[in-house]
């Protein structure tokens, strides 16, 4: 089915952040599946993969440890986590490249490395074992699937930005994904108690009396 | 003569919640804004098709040629029996649904839209649709002027003032809901560029189709005897409005646009301060604008004491204004500037911020382009900066979220409520969070509190550290670290106001809304919902030119 770019903002907030995330990172996801949307690429599989495996366990496992790697403790990066933090720290990647562990969803990692690429003003490759992928914030050129597991990536700066793809003005989420996550996005609606409901929610005060 | 240069306002002044619900429509609200350019552009309306029954079932279609495109709204009437009316969210059915098109629609998107569109969001629509509405007959009015039309008669002028429209939208939903297109697809057009300029013109079409419709309907009852509704009475009536909850976090969560709006405004408001010196013309032009809003605040009915009273002293306050011209000096020194100053000290908020929209009004030239900018060209989406440094980021704090370090967050009453989302109807509410279990499903709307959390961990850092580094170990202020670096460009993106205390009203930030959209007569119906009118005194879409396209939201004074 043919979806708006705000349906699948939307619907990723929601997961995510119904999946356990703190809401600035449910943003980043957000913002991440939009920008692959736009580019043709469909982020709601890998994105209902990631929460799958994080659902339930504790954020700290999967966020990076500045090193020479970074690397999570729990062995494998969020690329939501991971990305933010190449977002954030985008200077130190105009220095020397950022070397990444082990990640899950890796192609959700390359938006927030679009981000970086736009907030340093650079061209940013994003290299891995049998692949690469190349963003100027604008423009993505992306030749393979990073498959839904890499044992590691490296984030440098780069003098050439080869052809992106085309840009997209809609969605086509596969709809399994969009099912899961849409149970994900459930979790963040209350549901209805005798509490609330005292309290006047639902209530008939919005029915017409003119 | 002055070369003075006012200063804007200062967001702890504008951004109080008690001065957002007492703003006004002026020259930079979105139904002016489209008129004006509809008027200077010569749009051309048609009816193209209105096949209606009696009892005002069927569809009809308007197309509107532009410059440049041609838009269409199609409307579906519907007989709804009375026990099925409401102005709930979570309605099922309604008298009247409408979707805008992109470019005229042939038979196949027609059919398209007759199976979707009468179900609202339980339709899916496309990249060809821009805006899906829905509006509900006023059941006091509707029957009593189709009677009075279908006799031959008018219908009563004061049952119609009471009231003040026909129909009134439940909903107005664009920017890509339920797979319509993306307001990012179409912002490049110049008739976009001002948010909510589709949702506007779709609710001046619907004015237009609800006065055709009541005509219709008259003349299938009445036949021969039947006649049309007097058109100074017609161009009175606007579109009606329900406004609930949903709106309310709008402003909080779109606190990039919403800068953009009141930034706007303000910088509006500063320009006429700066004008050292008032033509006559130009204060005969405030002047008139200022009496011709008596009437229209005359007219400003509620049945909310809060707002009722409010109403009472913005008459007082009108004629305040009134005096201090008569007896002020010329239009020498800055004088826009001396009234708004007089005004902090004199006037309510409601008489301070109603005076400075009128200030506006003779100033066209001076104001009119701010229009261009009230949109967000980041759509919400900013980076944060990680380089920022602790110390940097804490007096970002202390500037922007001053007001909130102050409040005493352990107090159960500054927690009060929580803003969530009910799984039962997935609309937004308000709750108790001290009697409810709600706080774990609670939606990121309280920047203030979120930014007192924020501090008090950055309090313990080292102030030399990044906040790339701060956040790999708080992800949980991610969400309020970017509000607050958007506020560096964006001063007035936030509330200064607790947004989850028990004082807290959210028409309050409704009104705020609904005042950019051009809405007037606010009349609350609880501390959480709204009526208001759009469109009230507009000329009919065939009617708009360059001489009334500007003042029809002032009535016109009565000999």
């Amino acid at each position: 089915m043919s979806r708006s770019l705000n349906e699948v903002e939307t619907i990723a907030r929601k997961a995510t952040r119904g999946a356990g995330y703190p809401w600035g990172i449910a943003e980043e996801a957000a913002a991440a599946v939009r920008w692959l949307a736009r580019r043709g690429i469909d982020g709601c599989p890998p994105l209902a993969s990631l929460l799958e495996r994080t659902d339930g366990s504790k954020l700290e496992d999967w966020s990076p440890d500045p090193g020479e790697i970074w690397t999570a403790p729990g062995g494998v990066l969020c690329p939501l986590m991971a990305g933010a933090a190449l977002s954030d720290h985008a200077r130190q990647v105009q220095q020397c490249g950022l070397e990444f562990g082990r990640m899950a969803s890796p192609v959700l990692f390359l938006p927030l490395a679009g981000r970086a690429a736009a907030g340093i003003g650079a061209i940013l490759q994003v290299t891995w074992p049998g692949g690469s992928s190349f963003t100027d914030g604008e423009g993505l050129a992306l030749p393979g699937d990073p498959g839904l597991d890499l044992d590691g990536l490296l984030v440098a700066v780069s003098r050439e930005m080869p052809e992106a793809r085309p840009g997209a003005g809609r969605a086509s989420p596969d709809s399994q994904a969009w099912d899961r996550l849409g149970e994900f996005a459930c979790r963040v609606h209350a549901p209805a108690s005798e509490a609330s409901r005292r309290f006047g929610a639902g209530g008939a005060d919005g029915i017409d009396d003119d | 003569m002055s070369g003075r240069q006012a200063s804007l306002r200062d967001p702890s002044r504008v951004m109080r919640l008690a001065r957002l619900g007492s703003m006004h429509q002026s020259r930079l609200s979105f139904m002016r804004i489209l008129t004006r350019r509809i008027a200077r552009e010569n749009w051309k309306f048609t009816r193209t098709a209105f096949d209606l029954d009696e009892l005002g079932t069927g569809c009809a279609t308007y197309t509107v040629e532009g410059p440049e495109r041609t838009y269409s709204m199609v409307a579906f009437g519907h007989d709804l029996p009375d026990e099925m009316r409401s102005d709930r969210v979570i309605a099922e059915a309604w008298d009247a649904t409408f979707a805008l098109f992109d470019g005229v629609p042939d038979e196949t998107d027609v059919e398209r839209l007759a199976s979707n569109v009468p179900l609202q969001e339980a339709g899916r629509y496309s990249e060809r649709e821009l805006v899906v509405s829905r509006a509900n007959r006023s059941s006091r009015l509707w029957e009593h002027v189709v009677a009075a039309l279908a006799a031959g008669a008018q219908p009563d002028a004061e049952q119609l003032d009471a009231v003040g429209y026909l129909m009134r939208t439940t909903a107005v939903y664009g920017s890509g809901k339920f797979g319509a297109v993306d307001y990012s697809y179409i912002r490049n057009r110049p008739e976009f560029a001002t948010p909510f300029q589709a949702e506007m013109l779709l609710v001046f079409l619907v004015r237009a189709f609800v006065l055709d419709l009541v005509e219709h309907v008259a003349r299938c009852r009445g036949g021969g005897q039947a006649v049309a509704l007097d058109r100074d009475t017609a161009r009175k009536l606007g579109i009606g409005n329900a406004t609930g909850l949903g709106m309310a976090p709008f402003i909080v969560n779109h606190a990039g646009l919403f800068n953009n709006w009141i930034a706007a405004r303000e910088e509006a408001i500063r320009r006429v301060r700066s004008v050292p010196t008032a033509t006559g013309a130009e204060r005969a032009l405030f002047l008139d604008r200022l009496k011709r809003s008596e009437v229209l605040v005359r007219d400003w009915r509620s049945g909310d004491p809060v707002q009722r009273a409010k109403v009472d002293r913005l008459q007082l306050d009108l004629q305040l204004i009134k005096a201090r011209i008569d007896d002020g000096p010329t239009g020498e020194n800055c004088p826009w500037d001396r009234l708004v100053e007089w005004s902090e000290a004199a006037l309510s908020e409601e008489g301070q911020e109603c005076l400075a929209s009128l200030i506006l009004e003779p100033y066209g030239t001076l104001v009119d382009e701010l229009s261009e900018g009230m949109a967000d060209p980041d759509d919400g989406d900013v980076r944060i900066d990680g380089s920022m440094s602790l110390a940097e980021t804490c007096v970002l704090f202390r500037e922007h979220y001053g007001w909130a370090l102050e409040i005493d967050w352990t107090a159960p009453k500054e927690t009060a409520r929580a803003w969530y989302i009910s799984e039962e109807k997935l609309e937004p509410r308000l709750g108790e969070r001290h009697e409810e279990d709600i706080a774990e499903f609670e939606q990121p709307l309280s920047p203030g509190r979120d930014a007192a959390r924020a501090y008090a961990d950055l309090e313990l850092w080292s102030p030399s550290e990044s906040i790339a580094a701060f956040l790999l170990k708080h992800p949980e202020h991610r969400h309020v670290i970017r509000r607050a670096q958007m506020c560096r460009s964006a001063p007035y993106a936030e509330i200064h106001d607790n947004t989850i205390g028990a004082a807290m009203l959210p028409i309050d930030m409704m009104r705020a809304k609904l005042s950019f959209f051009g809405a007037t007569h606010f009349d609350p119906k609880s501390d959480r919902w709204v009526r208001i009118r759009m469109y009230a005194g507009a000329p009919y879409p065939g009617d708009l030119d360059p001489g009334n396209c500007e003042d029809w939201v002032y009535p016109e004074q009565v000999a």
